[in-house]
């Protein structure tokens, strides 16, 4: 069989996990910036995720990507915890 | 610390999206890896959790070329890859074998002193978990003394193998060791051995929160106490030149230690004759 005669395996766009991401759910708590000049910009290199950018306009994170793990609020100032839910609690 | 972050570049060629756990240090370590190396590379993974971090089926988190080579065979697959390149006349191209502490300490360990031998014009990295986690955290080679490992519920009884050493004894071009919490000296490691015409081996420690029994947002506190307490020393091996990249201030073992699930058992006797033979390398006193 020709080569041109194989059938097409499917094959993905490198980083297209970026664009399908949705990890809300992985989420107990949410970064939260709370003051943005204060936010040391190394956290971008300490996020596993890629969520979180520094730059001149501000600090932004990008809950589609954000896992919610913490490191950020740990190392910089100026970032807080805030839990994902708020509801009642101690229902069982 | 001063990294240039205007100049860092802003593409994300690793790590956004991956499917690692939370807080996970493999992550982290590539994307920090990833910032210097640049878009013109090539990676191989032996089996590991960077493997699995990748994505799966059509989807994949990195936007370089990558290849999921078989368990043992990573560094044979990247000098494979490098000879091609040689051979097309590519020349400005970083061929990356990335491996866990299995793939390049135990299973991985007769390809990668190959490719060592041969001096192939290739980096190795060994991201340190110290345990086979993607498996469910088994003792490993890289596991620390006494450490509690998922098939180890008394601790290890014998000595972490030093990789380091090993490496350096094969002359190769660049040995260094790394850590997670010190990104400028990763990444300084990175561009060093990329500018090499041989074989580098950079060692990387990369804390893994599940296996090593601490919380996610610890991942880099606990690998800064590793350098700052002496027991994961940052130096560098170029071209046979022996320097320290970062001289630690020497806090107590105990705040390493004790700061991790895997050591709770710990009795003060094990962490004193941790903290003497500490002491006995950088030449402290007994």
């Amino acid at each position: 069989m020709a080569v041109k005669n194989l059938p097409i395996v499917p094959s993905g766009d490198p980083g297209a996990l970026v664009e399908a991401a949705n990890y809300a759910t992985w989420r107990i708590f949410r970064p939260v910036i709370t003051e943005s000049a204060k936010v040391n910009p190394i956290v971008t290199l300490y996020c596993p995720d890629g969520a979180i950018t520094v730059d001149e306009s501000g600090a932004e994170v990008n809950y589609k990507l954000c896992k919610g793990c913490g490191i950020c609020a740990k190392e910089s100032e100026g970032i807080q915890m805030v839990p994902e839910y708020t509801g009642p609690k101690g229902v069982f | 610390m001063t990294i240039d972050f205007k100049n860092l570049p802003k593409q994300e060629l690793f790590g956004q999206g991956n499917v690692g756990c939370k807080g996970c240090g493999a992550a982290i370590a590539g994307r920090q890896a990833m910032k210097v190396l640049g878009e013109r590379t090539i990676i191989t993974i032996p089996a590991s959790c960077m493997a699995t971090l990748g994505g799966n089926n059509t989807k994949t988190t990195w936007k370089t070329p990558f290849y999921h080579t078989l368990f043992e065979c990573a560094p044979a697959i990247s000098s494979g890859v490098r000879a091609a390149l040689e051979i097309q006349g590519i020349k400005d191209v970083n061929v990356v074998s990335w491996g866990g502490d299995a793939g390049s300490a135990d299973i991985g360990f007769q390809s990668l002193t190959g490719a060592a031998e041969r001096q192939e014009h290739i980096i190795h990295v060994l991201y340190d978990n110290e345990m086979y986690m993607n498996t469910g955290g088994q003792t490993g080679s890289q596991t620390p003394l006494y450490a509690i490992t998922s098939n180890g519920a008394l601790g290890k009884k014998v000595h972490k193998k030093n990789m380091l050493a090993i490496m350096e004894a094969h002359g190769i071009d660049y040995v260094a060791s790394a850590n997670i919490a010190y990104p400028e000296d990763l990444m300084n490691k990175f561009k060093k051995a990329a500018s090499k015409k041989g074989f580098s081996y950079i060692h990387i420690l990369a804390p893994c929160h599940r296996g090593w029994g601490i919380k996610p947002e610890e991942t880099i506190e606990v690998a800064r106490k590793a350098v700052e307490c002496g027991m994961w020393e940052l130096f560098e091996v170029d071209e046979g030149k022996r320097t320290r990249t970062y001289e630690p201030s020497f806090i107590p073992v105990a705040d390493y230690l004790k700061a991790q699930g895997r050591f709770k058992n710990l009795t003060a006797e094990q962490t004193a004759e941790l903290q003497k033979s500490v002491n006995k390398y950088y030449g402290k006193g007994e």
